[in-house]
This record gives structure tokens, C-alpha cells and sequence, in this order.
């Protein structure tokens, strides 16, 4: 057989199950979504009405929406926090350190661990009567705070959890960057009489921006699809809608309410956030 | 200097006497340190020393007075007994096993033809992987669960396999990477010797990936363990319980029994912290080559 023929047979069947997989979960999905958001569907009888652009009407009408997407922006700017914290933390392993290794290893450490558990576990560091933190606050003629029972902490607390899980994740990424920069640019600005914040503010900062950009939008893109802590800790966002989230009100809207239409709408309107988001920086990191 | 090298992250060779800022310097550095660490650790240790405590002891010690014996597993007994975790422990190893085998052989072999061959559709897949690198699958687990609810397999092992076994765009660039530095030459020498492109894929070039599918392998697996999204919502079947679920179930059970559910907790956590103790170098490198690829 020759290797032309060889090469048809062997894309054709080493690609035809992946390419098929793709479509099926992804670009039919994407078209079904779309498609569904024009209807009034409601997942369980088989015919449906198309009801034009109501549904995402009902989206910017809804108050638990905006009260979501606000959660969505605390999660965001707890996001932020993250990266300030963690590229000082990357700043300091790379420098000459002792026991740097078990540092960076014991802060990624909750990356790795079970969602489930890291969840239940915080139920409990959370709780209002038995949990450490206000045994502390207790200990100390504090108040004790309701983390997960007030409705204006509610959500600050969850996105604490989130960033107790995703700190090591961030530094990491960071460190290796700062790692990366070649010694011999520190080594001839330092010639020319550079200082250490020039140091940083004209050489380090300039050589990890791209990763900074990615960063960024990886706690943007992450943000707006906070889930999981609100999805077991408060029991699919609450107290009431106190904690709810983006992600959360859609799969409350599909599976608790049977409005797949409407969860199908906001899934869009979600969908398009987060591309817009990713176009922007594409476009930041192109622009360098 | 030494603050120098702390902000750049660079050492610096150390000429001049160890001053007084320094030292300061270097000790805020280890507090820092220090403060992050104990961050991280003391949740857990809240959850061990719970974990160790009678039923009495709990409702009578504080939350951070050490339990009366580190060997009382009574706990960890019941809560793996009437948690199910055998159930779950198998249940996660067939959707972790079966995932990863998918996510690996797909994701080699969709790299070896997207890096070795020119063909046609490059470009349109090309294209696709790129598009599913932006949009996000969580976002479409609303038209994706009236899918598998219309094949019928929502509630059944192949459900959370068909979603685990796509193969994510990560995967693919691992091995691209990994291929960039296997030599052409060798597929052409194999090419003289009238070796078929199937046989140089099976017998070169996939033994010469096992560093990126060791990676791969890691990353893969702990992620699926971890995945809470697709278990909670098409594996919801009591018999289908994966360690995961089971401890959701389980606190739905017993809400008050916080010693009992700190045993839980530590069980699902084992695994995947004793493969981070052991597999450190894979997987640092595989998340930073994933990402810094992004």
C-alpha cells in the first residue's frame, strides 16, 4: 500500500471518532442551545412554540439574574485579590529560598483535592455554632458571623473557599513564568544601575505580561461560571437567591422549574460572555 | 540587592555584608510564607483531628484540641460503610479509568495526525479545537443533558464516559508539544524500512509520548475524581454513587454528625493527595504546559 493511501486510511479512522465526539458534544449542542433559547420548550413534552426573543426579555427582566451576575462580579474581584496575592507569592519562591519546594507544594495543595470535600469541609469551618472561625471570634468577645446564612456575607464567603482552592493554581503558573525570564537581563540592567523596583516595574513585569493577561482572563472566564461551592454549600445558591450564580440560576431554571427556554437563553446570554471575554484578550495578547 | 533578587526573582551573587533590611526583608518573606501555609493547612487539620473524635468527645472537646487517640478509625469505619465508599471508589475508578484511556488514545492520536500530516481539513479542525478552547462545555450542559436524555443514557455509566472521553484541546497540546520534539527523521528512517504509518504510530512515536501521557494520564484523572458538575447531574442513581456523590448523600443522611462526616471527607480526599505526593513533577509540568500554552 503506498503511503498516500496509508495516510487517508489512517486520518480517516484516527480521526473520525474524536471529530464526531466534537460535534456531537459540542457543536450541536451549541446550535440546539441557541435553537431552544427561541422556543418555550419545557424539557419534557415533545412540541414546543417559537416565541421569538422573549426569553431574552424574561433574562434582562428577571431580578435573580442581576442579583446572579452581581455574585458572578464579587467572585470576579475575589479573583483579583487571588492574583495580586499569588504573583507576590510566585515573586518570593523564585527568589533564594529555603524549603521553597514544600512551600509550593503545600500551596497548590487544595487544587488537587475533591470539590465534594472541599465543599463539606468548609461547611464545617463555616459553621455558625461548632466551626473554627467562630470558635476563634467567640474566644476573642467577638461577634460570631453567619458565613453561610447571611445574605450579604453569604456570597464572600463562598468565593473565600474559591480562593483557598485556586490561590496554588495561579502562583504556580506565575512562578513558572518568573522562572523562565533569562538570568542576563537582571544581570546587565543591574550593570546600568538599575534598582530592584526598577527591576521589577521594566523587566519582570514586561517579560510575564502575556501570563498575567492569561491569568486574568482565566479568573474572568472562571468567575462567570462560579458553580460548585454555592451548588453544594447553600444548597443551590441560597439562602433564598442570596448566593445564587449565573451557572446556578440556569441549572435551577432547567432541572428545579422545567424552563429549559429560559435556561437555554441564559445560557447563551452566558455563552456570550464568556467569548466576548476571551476575544478581548486574544486580542490584548496579539496587540504585544 | 537581596531585596532585588526577592522582587525579581533572581538570585544575585552576594557580595557586601548581610544588613539589617535584609534580614527584615528575608524574615517577612518566611512570615508570608508561614501565614499561607497555615491558611491551607488548618482547615484540614480541623477536619483530621474531627475525624478522630468520639461522638462524646466531639460534642464535649473544642475544635482544635487534639483527639483523645489518633487510632480511634471507628469513623472512618462507619462513615466507609455506611457511606457506600466501596460503591464509590469503584464507580469513580470505571469513569476515571475508562475517561482516561479515551482522553489518551484520542488526544495522541488526533495530535499525531494534526502534527505529522497535511490534509485538507486541517484548517476546519484545527479550527474547531480552537473554538472549543472558548467555549466553555459547562455552558451547553443544558442542551448536552436533553441530548443524552434523548439517547437514553442519562442514569448510565456511558453518560459521564461519552462527556470524559472527548478530548479537551489541553490534551492535544500536551502531546503536540511532546511530538515537536520527536524528530521527523525517525518517522522517515521507519518510512525506508517500509514501516506503515500505523505501525510508526504504535511502535515509535506513542512509546516515545509516555512522558506527555504520564501527564496526561495525572492531570486526567484527578480531574474527573474531582468533577462534581457531571456526577451530581447524570449519575444521580444511588447505585451509581461516585465518591463524589456519596459524600453528598451521605451529609443528606446525617447532617449533625460532623466527626462522622470529617471521616468522610478525608477518605475522598486521600487519593488524589497521596498521587500528588508521589506524582509532584507531573503534574506542576502539566499544568503549566496547558495553561502557558492557553
Amino acid at each position: 500500500m503506498n503511503y498516500k493511501t496509508q495516510k487517508q486510511i489512517l486520518l480517516t479512522t484516527f480521526l473520525f471518532i474524536p471529530l464526531l465526539m466534537l460535534f456531537t458534544f459540542l457543536i450541536y449542542p451549541t446550535l440546539k442551545l441557541v435553537m431552544m433559547s427561541f422556543t418555550n420548550w419545557d424539557g419534557v413534552m415533545p412540541d414546543f412554540r417559537w416565541v421569538g426573543w422573549s426569553n431574552y426579555q424574561a433574562v434582562f427582566e428577571t431580578p435573580e439574574v442581576w442579583l446572579s451576575l452581581k455574585n458572578n462580579g464579587i467572585y470576579f474581584i475575589n479573583g483579583l485579590v487571588q492574583n495580586g496575592l499569588a504573583l507576590m507569592f510566585a515573586v518570593i519562591l523564585a527568589s533564594k529560598l529555603r524549603g521553597r519546594n514544600l512551600f509550593k507544594a503545600t500551596l497548590f495543595l487544595p487544587y488537587i483535592i475533591n470539590s465534594a470535600a472541599i465543599a463539606f469541609m468548609f461547611n464545617y469551618i463555616f459553621d455558625f455554632e461548632r466551626g473554627p472561625i467562630n470558635f476563634i471570634l467567640v474566644a476573642l468577645h467577638l461577634e460570631p458571623i453567619r458565613f453561610l446564612s447571611d445574605a450579604n456575607i453569604v456570597t464572600f464567603s463562598l468565593a473565600g473557599v474559591s480562593l483557598w482552592r485556586y490561590f496554588g493554581f495561579t502562583m504556580v503558573i506565575y512562578l513558572a513564568a518568573l522562572q523562565s525570564i533569562p538570568n542576563e537581563l537582571y544581570e546587565s540592567a543591574k550593570v546600568d544601575g538599575a534598582n530592584a523596583w526598577k527591576l521589577f516595574r521594566h523587566i519582570t513585569l514586561p517579560s510575564i505580561h502575556r501570563i498575567i493577561e492569561l491569568n486574568l482572563f482565566l479568573t474572568l472566564s472562571g468567575s462567570l461560571r462560579a458553580f460548585e461551592e454555592a451548588w453544594v454549600m447553600t444548597n443551590k445558591g441560597g439562602p433564598g437567591y442570596a448566593s445564587s450564580t449565573f451557572m446556578t440560576y440556569i441549572m435551577r431554571s432547567a432541572f428545579d422549574f422545567n424552563n429549559y427556554a429560559f435556561a437555554a437563553a441564559l445560557s447563551v446570554v452566558l455563552l456570550i460572555m464568556v467569548v466576548i471575554a476571551t476575544i478581548i484578550q486574544r486580542k490584548l495578547v496579539l496587540r504585544s | 540587592m537581596k531585596i532585588a533578587a526577592a522582587l525579581t526573582g533572581q538570585s544575585f551573587s552576594g557580595r557586601g555584608s548581610y544588613t539589617a533590611k535584609q534580614f527584615y526583608f528575608n524574615l517577612l518573606k518566611y512570615l508570608l510564607l508561614v501565614l499561607g501555609v497555615l491558611i491551607v493547612i488548618l482547615p484540614l487539620l480541623v477536619v483530621i483531628f474531627t475525624s478522630f473524635k468520639s461522638d462524646v468527645e466531639y460534642t464535649q472537646t473544642s475544635v482544635f484540641q487534639l483527639p483523645a487517640s489518633f487510632l480511634n478509625f471507628e469513623n472512618y469505619y462507619k462513615a466507609f460503610t455506611q457511606g457506600e465508599f466501596i460503591l464509590a471508589f469503584g464507580n469513580s475508578f470505571i469513569i476515571v479509568l475508562f475517561g482516561v484511556i479515551g482522553n489518551v488514545a484520542f488526544g495522541s492520536m488526533t495530535a499525531f495526525c494534526l502534527h505529522r500530516f497535511d490534509f485538507k481539513l486541517k484548517k476546519v479542525i484545527n479550527g474547531i479545537y480552537y473554538l472549543s478552547a472558548i467555549v466553555p462545555t459547562m455552558c451547553l450542559q443544558v442542551s448536552i443533558y436533553s441530548l443524552l436524555k434523548s439517547l437514553g443514557v442519562i442514569n448510565t455509566y456511558l453518560a459521564p464516559l461519552l462527556l470524559y472521553a472527548t478530548t479537551d484541546i489541553v490534551m492535544i497540546w500536551i502531546y503536540m508539544q511532546f511530538l515537536d520534539k520527536i524528530p521527523k527523521s525517525l518517522d522517515e528512517s521507519a518510512m525506508i524500512d517500509g514501516a506503515s504509518y500505523f505501525k510508526i504510530f504504535r511502535s515509535i512515536i506513542f512509546p516515545l509520548l509516555t512522558p506527555a501521557t504520564a501527564t496526561i494520564v495525572i492531570l486526567k484523572a484527578i480531574t474527573i475524581y474531582n468533577d462534581l458538575f457531571t456526577q451530581v447531574l447524570y449519575m444521580s442513581r444511588q447505585e451509581l454513587r461516585t465518591v463524589t456523590t456519596a459524600l453528598i448523600i451521605f451529609q443528606g443522611d446525617r447532617i449533625n454528625a460532623q466527626n462522622l462526616m470529617s471521616a468522610g471527607i478525608i477518605w475522598v480526599m486521600l487519593p488524589t493527595v497521596i498521587l500528588f505526593l508521589v506524582l509532584q513533577k507531573y503534574i506542576f509540568s502539566g499544568i503549566t504546559v496547558g495553561a502557558v500554552k492557553e
